[in-house]
């Protein structure tokens, strides 16, 4: 053996190499398993409901405090990110990215049911109607449970995942798909009624506005579809991926897109105004009332742009990313953040100012 | 500045052949890692030859000799090292650098293919800033069915007569390759430590690469296989493989005259 090792050049560049290749593997390519989403949000008179990470949380919406957790203590692959759906009966439906469907009281967070026979997570909030939650799933099956004891009514497959909860308009469910396709199901049965192609994933929950729908695509676009029959009415282009559908208010529809572009149109399709540019992507249908439109950003900003004259803009610097939809309740806008030190925000609809933050501990 | 140069270029040419081949992602996978390996040849025929001139001098008498004559004199040990580097016309950082070159394109090759197969929405969101404007949205989604697998999803193998166990096929795929790869394709080092470290790298690179293809994305595991066996089979074409090495232990290679 020599007197004085000298390892060669190659060997000594492996070792820090592996080091680097695994810090780097682990930064970015345990995506696919590690559950990756953002708070999903809801609202009844008194309480907000935010799903996020490892439980779901009741806040007090007059004081910002919780109310209830669950689970109390966090679980193994027990993740949460589907906006929980409000039920008649009382009870929270929500679901998990472990594939299982939670039916939770509303009043005490007691677990109520679960379904455990989807194949895929839970990534969208469920839609309830008076005797149904329709649960979307990433295998590509809406679930359509019975709220009372959470046994499957009837299923509807597609051909690929699905992200977002269907638009419900009585006796029909409208559900877009990674599929590209855009399906009206008959809710007493589960039976398709028709189906479009839109030649583009669709990832939100499509507007009902009378008789049409307005759904946003990949395909830098904004279509409107004839609820009756599926036949498309208009497209209007866009200049990035359209994640969010439209909010609609006095006959207008208020969207965003990928790249921050801020579009108004009206139900036939026409600009009113010009795409104006917000600090951000947009990707949550935004939150409408008589006198505003609020827009959140993945840039962490609260846009509030006036619709009526009376009304005066403001913007709020939340932080973190905003790409959950917020919620109009009363005077007060609820707004979720991904990563920052607040996990929900309060805003005075008026001035934008904040009246109570909630912490992020849901996740820990 | 690493996505505008790497990942950007790396997932849409992903995507493009992923279309060109009938939106197999599979497919797309192993052409892309063999296009990349192909491009990136030059640097490691460099690299090898580079590491061969270095692997003759440290395994020359005169090495050696001046590695017992000057066992002490840590100063005067590399002046004598040096000058032997200038004689012989080896520069010991060109085995480095061409290694240095590949290693932002090994993590961009899986970065791009994990990126890529988005199946939740915050990684859609971050494949939305990725995309050239000539690509075709309508790609989306991808489809990560190959074979049993789903790219998208750590890999289990479920056999009727063994049910509710899972068989990681494709980890154990990986963990031999990477063994083969590290035994088949790793000179023997002239001196002792480097063994060492040429052996330890025999173990713990099959165990860390097999614990990866465990737990994440089958897409990733995928890559690594073809990775390694393309490895495999470019130093074999070079007739560099020592299929010898295979079972033997790492010992320093001996000092030639």
């Amino acid at each position: 053996m020599p007197a004085y090792a000298h390892p060669s050049t190659r060997t000594l560049l492996l070792i820090p190499a592996i080091a680097a290749f695994a810090v780097l593997l682990s930064a970015c390519g345990g995506s696919a398993v590690v559950p990756s989403g953002w708070p999903g949000i809801s609202s009844d008179e008194n309480t907000a409901y935010v799903a996020f990470n490892a439980a779901v949380v009741a806040v007090d919406l007059s004081s910002g405090l919780e109310r209830w957790r669950y689970p109390t203590q966090p679980e193994k692959n027990l993740f949460f990110y589907a906006p929980p759906a409000l039920t008649g009966n009382g009870l929270l439906i929500v679901g998990s990215y472990n594939n299982k469907v939670y039916a939770l009281d509303r009043e005490s967070g007691a677990q109520v049911w679960t379904f455990e026979q989807a194949k895929g997570r839970i990534i969208g909030g469920a839609a309830a109607t008076e005797d149904l939650a329709l649960v979307p799933s990433a295998d590509g099956v809406l679930y359509a449970l019975d709220l009372k004891t959470g046994n499957p009514a009837w299923q509807f497959r597609t051909q690929d995942a699905l992200w977002a909860a269907p638009a419900v308009d009585g006796e029909r469910a409208y559900l877009g798909s990674l599929d590209h396709f855009i399906y009206a199901i008959d809710l007493s049965s589960g039976r398709q009624l028709w189906k479009t192609d839109l030649g583009q994933a669709v990832v939100d929950t499509p507007t009902l506005a009378g008789e049409i729908i307005l759904v946003g695509t990949f395909g830098k676009e904004l279509v409107a579809i004839h609820s009756a029959d599926g036949t498309v009415v208009w497209r209007q282009p866009t200049e990035a991926w359209v994640w969010g559908s439209p909010a609609v208010q006095e006959g207008l529809a208020y969207f965003g897109d990928l790249e921050g572009n801020l579009y108004i149109l009206n139900l036939d399709g026409e600009s009113v105004d010009g795409s104006l540019p917000l600090g951000g992507p947009v990707t949550a249908t935004p939150a409408v009332t008589q006198d505003r439109v609020f827009f959140v950003t993945r840039e962490g900003t609260v846009y509030a742009r006036p619709i009526s004259s009376a009304a005066s803009p403001w913007q709020q610097p939340l932080g973190g990313q905003l790409l959950s939809e917020p919620l109009v309740h009363g005077d007060t806008l609820l707004v979720a953040a991904l990563g920052t030190d607040t996990l929900l925000t309060a805003l005075n609809l008026e001035s934008g100012a904040t009246r109570w933050t909630f912490p992020p501990d849901a996740g820990k | 500045m690493f996505d505008t140069l790497i990942i950007n270029p790396f997932v849409n040419s992903l995507l493009l052949i992923y279309d060109f081949l009938g939106n197999n992602f599979g497919i797309a996978i192993i052409v892309f890692t063999a296009l990349v390996r192909i491009v990136t040849l030059p640097l490691t025929l460099q690299q090898q030859r580079s590491s061969q001139k270095m692997q003759g001098l440290q395994q020359s008498k005169r090495w050696q000799d001046i590695q017992k004559k000057y066992k002490g004199e840590k100063q005067k040990l590399q002046e004598e090292q040096l000058k032997l580097w200038r004689e012989m016309g080896v520069n010991p950082l060109s085995g480095c650098l061409p290694l240095l070159i590949q290693l932002p394109i090994i993590i961009g090759l899986y970065q791009a293919i994990i990126r890529t197969m988005a199946a939740t929405p915050v990684q859609m969101l971050d494949l939305a800033k990725h995309f050239y404007s000539f690509v075709p949205s309508s790609l989306i989604p991808l489809n990560s069915q190959f074979l049993w697998m789903d790219l998208g999803q750590p890999e289990r193998l479920f056999l009727p007569f063994l049910p509710g166990v899972g068989i990681p096929v494709l980890t154990i795929l990986v963990a031999i390759t990477t063994w083969l790869q590290t035994k088949l394709t790793t000179p023997p080092s002239p001196d002792g430590q480097g063994a060492q470290m040429a052996a330890m790298m025999s173990i713990y690179m099959p165990l860390l690469l097999a614990y990866f293809a465990y737990s994440y994305a089958s897409g990733l595991a995928l890559y690594f296989v073809v990775s390694n066996v393309l490895a495999i089979v470019q130093y074999a074409a070079m007739g560099k493989v020592n299929w010898r090495e295979l079972f033997a232990a790492r010992k320093p290679a001996k000092p030639k005259a």
